[in-house]
C-alpha cells in the first residue's frame, strides 16, 4: 500500500513535470503552455473567490478588480521602483489582501444583492481609477512588465513559467485546504450558514467577514501578479466586469465549495474561448464574424447548464462515475460470490 | 445548608421595539447549579429575554450581571467567552456542515493560535485540532448521538437535530445553557428523556440551566424555579408547586372566567 502511494505520487511528479522538457523537442507547444499557465493563473483567482463566496457565503461580482491591483501593483513596483519579481510577487497579494480587507467594512453592513451591487461597483470603479492614474498605470497604453527573473534564470518561455504557476498554485491551494479543514474554516461556512448562530456560538462576525474578503483578495492579488508577467502587458480594461463573470463562473463550474472543482472550473472557462477559436479558425469569413462572440455565449450557457443539471459543478460528473464505477465493481463481486455460493 | 450563589442577576430590564415594551421592568436571579424555568403565554417576551441575554437586542433599561460582570458590556460574540450558550427555537444548526463539525463550532471560543497558524497547519494547530475533535465526540458521546457524527445536519431527524444543537452548546463549556423550547416538536416519550437529559447534565457537569418551554408538564417535572411572564411583565415567581396553583398564573394561561349572571 505503502509503495503503491509513492509510485502515485512519482507517477503525478512526472506527469506534472516532465513534459515542459519533452514536449517542446517534438513541436513548438508554446501556444499550449502559455494556455495551461492561464489555466493555472485563473485557478488561483478561483480558489480565492470560492473561499470568499462558495465557503464564506459572500458575494463578490467584481474580483477581477484584485486581480488588476495585483498586476499593476507588480507591474509599476517591479518596471518603476527596480523591486524583484520575488518580492513584487507576495508584495501585490498583501496590496490586493489589504484593498480587499477595506471593501469588507462595507460587507458587514450589506448582505445578498445589495452587497453584489457594492462589489460590482467596486469592479467597475478600479479599471476606471487605474485608467486615469496614468503615473502608476500607464494609462491606456498600460505597463509592460518584463519576464520575471529568479535564481539568475530568466523566466521568458511559457515552459519554464509553466514551473512557476504549477508551484504557486499547489502553494496556493495547500494553504485553501489547509484553511477550510480549521477552525477559520468552520467560522467561514457558519457565517454563510446562520450569522445568528454564528455569533452566538462566539464567531466574531467582523472579523471573519473582513478576513474572507482579505483573504480572498490575497489570492486575486497573487494571479494578477502573475498573470501581469506571463501576458507582459497589461491594460486597467482588461480586468473588466467579463472577467469578473468568468471567475464566478468558474467558480460555479467547478462546484462552490470544493477545491479540486475550483481549479478544474477555472481550467474549463480559460480553455473555452482557445478551444471555440481553434474549431471556428477554418470557417469562410462570413461565418467567422459571426462566432465571434460565440465563446460568450457559449460561457453563458455553459453556466445555465451546469446551474440545471450539475448544481455541485464539475465535480458532481467525477463523483458519479466514482459511485457509478464503485456499484460496477461491486456488482460484479456481488455475481462472483453467487456463482461461487452456487457451485 | 448550602450557600445560594447567584449566577445571573436581571434587574429591571426593559426592551422596546418602537411604541412596543416587549419586556417592562423584568427582575429575576438565577441560582447557580439550578435549572430555572421561564414561561409565559405566546409573545410574553421570553424569547426577548434570551435575546438579550445573547446580547442580540440591546435592553432600552435595566441590567444584566452574570458571574459577577455587566453582561452588557460583552460584545454579541463575548458572551459565550462569558460563558453564556444558546439554542435556539427552531434550530439553527450549520447545514452544510457535519454534526461533528457543528459540535467542533461550537468550541470555537475555546481554540487558540492565530489565522496564519491554521493557514500553514502548523504541528501546534493540528494537535489543537485533534483534541478538540475528541472532546467534540466525547460530547456527542453524552448526548447519546456519537453515531450521527459524520452525518450532515440536514439528514437528522428532528429530534436529533435538537440534541445536536445541545451539544453544540455545551461543547463551549458554559456556565449556563440557555434553553429556547428545547422540546418543540418533540413527542411525549422524546420529551420525557430530554427532560432526565437536562437532568443529568446540570448534575453532571454543573451547568446552569435557564428554560424556555411551553411543555408545562416538563417545566414542572424539572425546574427547581420558575418566573412566569405575560405581556412583558413578570406576574409570579416560585417553585413549580407555587406557580401550579398561582391564580394570577392560572389567569393568564386559561382566561378569566365569567361570572353567569
Amino acid at each position: 500500500m505503502h509503495r503503491r502511494g509513492l509510485l502515485t505520487s512519482l507517477l503525478a511528479a512526472a506527469v506534472l513535470l516532465l513534459p515542459p522538457q519533452i514536449l517542446p523537442w517534438f513541436t513548438d507547444c508554446s501556444y499550449y503552455f502559455y494556455l495551461i499557465d492561464l489555466m493555472g493563473i485563473f485557478a488561483i483567482g478561483t480558489l480565492g473567490l470560492g473561499l470568499l463566496v462558495g465557503f464564506a457565503g459572500q458575494i463578490s461580482i467584481g474580483h477581477a478588480a484584485f486581480m488588476a491591483i495585483g498586476a499593476f501593483f507588480s507591474g509599476f513596483t517591479t518596471l518603476q521602483l527596480g523591486w524583484p519579481f520575488w518580492l513584487a510577487l507576495p508584495a501585490a497579494g498583501l496590496a490586493a489582501g489589504v484593498s480587499g480587507f477595506a471593501l469588507g467594512f462595507p460587507a458587514l453592513r450589506l448582505s445578498g444583492q445589495y452587497l453584489a451591487i457594492a462589489t460590482l461597483g467596486f469592479g467597475v470603479a478600479v479599471p476606471q481609477v487605474l485608467v486615469k492614474w496614468e503615473s502608476v498605470s500607464g494609462g491606456f497604453n498600460g505597463l509592460k512588465p518584463l519576464a520575471p527573473m529568479l535564481f539568475g534564470y530568466k523566466l521568458s518561455l511559457e515552459e519554464d513559467y509553466y514551473y512557476l504557476v504549477l508551484i504557486t498554485l499547489l502553494l496556493m491551494g495547500w494553504l485553501a485546504r489547509n484553511v477550510v479543514a480549521s477552525r477559520t474554516g468552520r467560522a467561514f461556512i457558519a457565517l454563510r450558514d446562520s450569522e445568528t448562530a454564528a455569533q452566538a456560538m462566539g464567531i466574531n462576525i467582523a472579523h471573519y467577514k473582513t478576513l474572507a474578503f482579505a483573504f480572498s483578495a490575497f489570492y486575486a492579488g497573487i494571479a494578477g501578479s502573475l498573470y501581469a508577467h506571463l501576458v507582459r502587458f497589461i491594460g486597467a480594461t482588461d480586468f473588466n466586469l467579463g472577467m469578473s463573470v468568468n471567475y464566478l463562473t468558474a467558480l460555479v463550474v467547478g462546484g462552490l465549495v470544493s477545491i479540486p472543482g475550483f481549479i478544474a472550473g477555472a481550467a474549463f472557462i480559460t480553455a473555452l474561448p482557445h478551444g471555440v477559436n481553434a474549431l471556428t479558425r477554418g470557417l469562410p469569413g462570413g461565418m467567422k464574424a459571426m462566432a465571434q462572440n460565440f465563446p460568450q455565449v457559449l460561457t453563458g450557457v455553459v453556466l445555465i447548464l451546469v446551474v440545471l443539471y450539475l448544481p455541485q459543478g464539475l465535480m458532481q460528473l467525477w463523483t458519479g462515475l466514482k459511485a457509478g464505477w464503485a456499484a460496477k465493481v461491486r456488482g460484479r463481486r456481488g455475481e462472483n460470490s453467487r456463482d461461487t455460493a452456487r457451485g | 445548608m448550602k450557600t445560594v450563589v447567584t449566577l445571573l442577576a436581571v434587574e429591571e430590564l426593559t426592551v422596546k421595539f418602537g411604541g412596543l415594551t416587549a419586556v417592562n421592568a423584568l427582575s429575576f436571579a438565577v441560582a447557580a447549579g439550578t435549572i430555572h424555568g421561564l414561561i409565559g403565554p405566546n409573545g410574553a417576551g421570553k424569547s426577548t429575554v434570551f435575546n438579550c441575554l445573547s446580547r442580540f437586542y440591546e435592553p432600552a433599561a435595566g441590567s444584566i450581571s452574570f458571574d459577577g460582570h455587566n453582561l452588557l458590556n460583552a460584545p454579541p460574540h463575548g458572551v459565550v467567552k462569558a460563558g453564556i450558550v444558546r439554542t435556539f427555537q427552531n434550530v439553527e444548526l450549520f447545514r452544510g456542515m457535519t454534526v461533528l463539525e457543528n459540535v467542533l463550532v461550537g468550541q470555537h471560543s475555546t481554540f487558540g493560535g492565530s489565522f496564519f497558524q491554521d493557514m500553514f497547519a502548523t504541528a501546534k494547530a493540528r494537535a489543537q485540532e485533534k483534541a478538540k475533535r475528541e472532546a467534540a465526540l466525547t460530547t456527542l458521546e453524552l448526548l447519546g448521538i456519537a453515531d450521527t457524527a459524520n452525518a450532515y445536519v440536514g439528514s437528522l431527524p428532528y429530534g436529533k437535530q435538537k440534541k445536536v444543537e445541545v451539544a453544540r452548546a455545551l461543547a463551549a463549556n458554559p456556565k449556563l445553557l440557555l434553553l429556547d423550547e428545547p422540546a418543540a416538536g418533540l413527542n411525549p416519550q422524546e420529551t420525557y428523556a430530554l427532560g432526565d437529559l437536562i437532568v443529568d447534565l446540570g448534575r453532571k457537569l454543573g451547568v446552569t440551566v435557564v428554560l424556555v418551554e411551553h411543555d408545562m408538564t416538563l417545566v414542572m417535572r424539572i425546574c427547581d424555579q420558575i418566573t412566569v411572564m405575560e405581556f412583558g411583565r413578570k406576574i409570579a415567581s416560585g417553585r413549580p408547586d407555587e406557580i401550579r396553583c398561582n391564580p394570577a398564573v392560572i389567569k393568564a394561561y386559561l382566561g378569566e372566567g365569567e361570572d353567569i349572571a
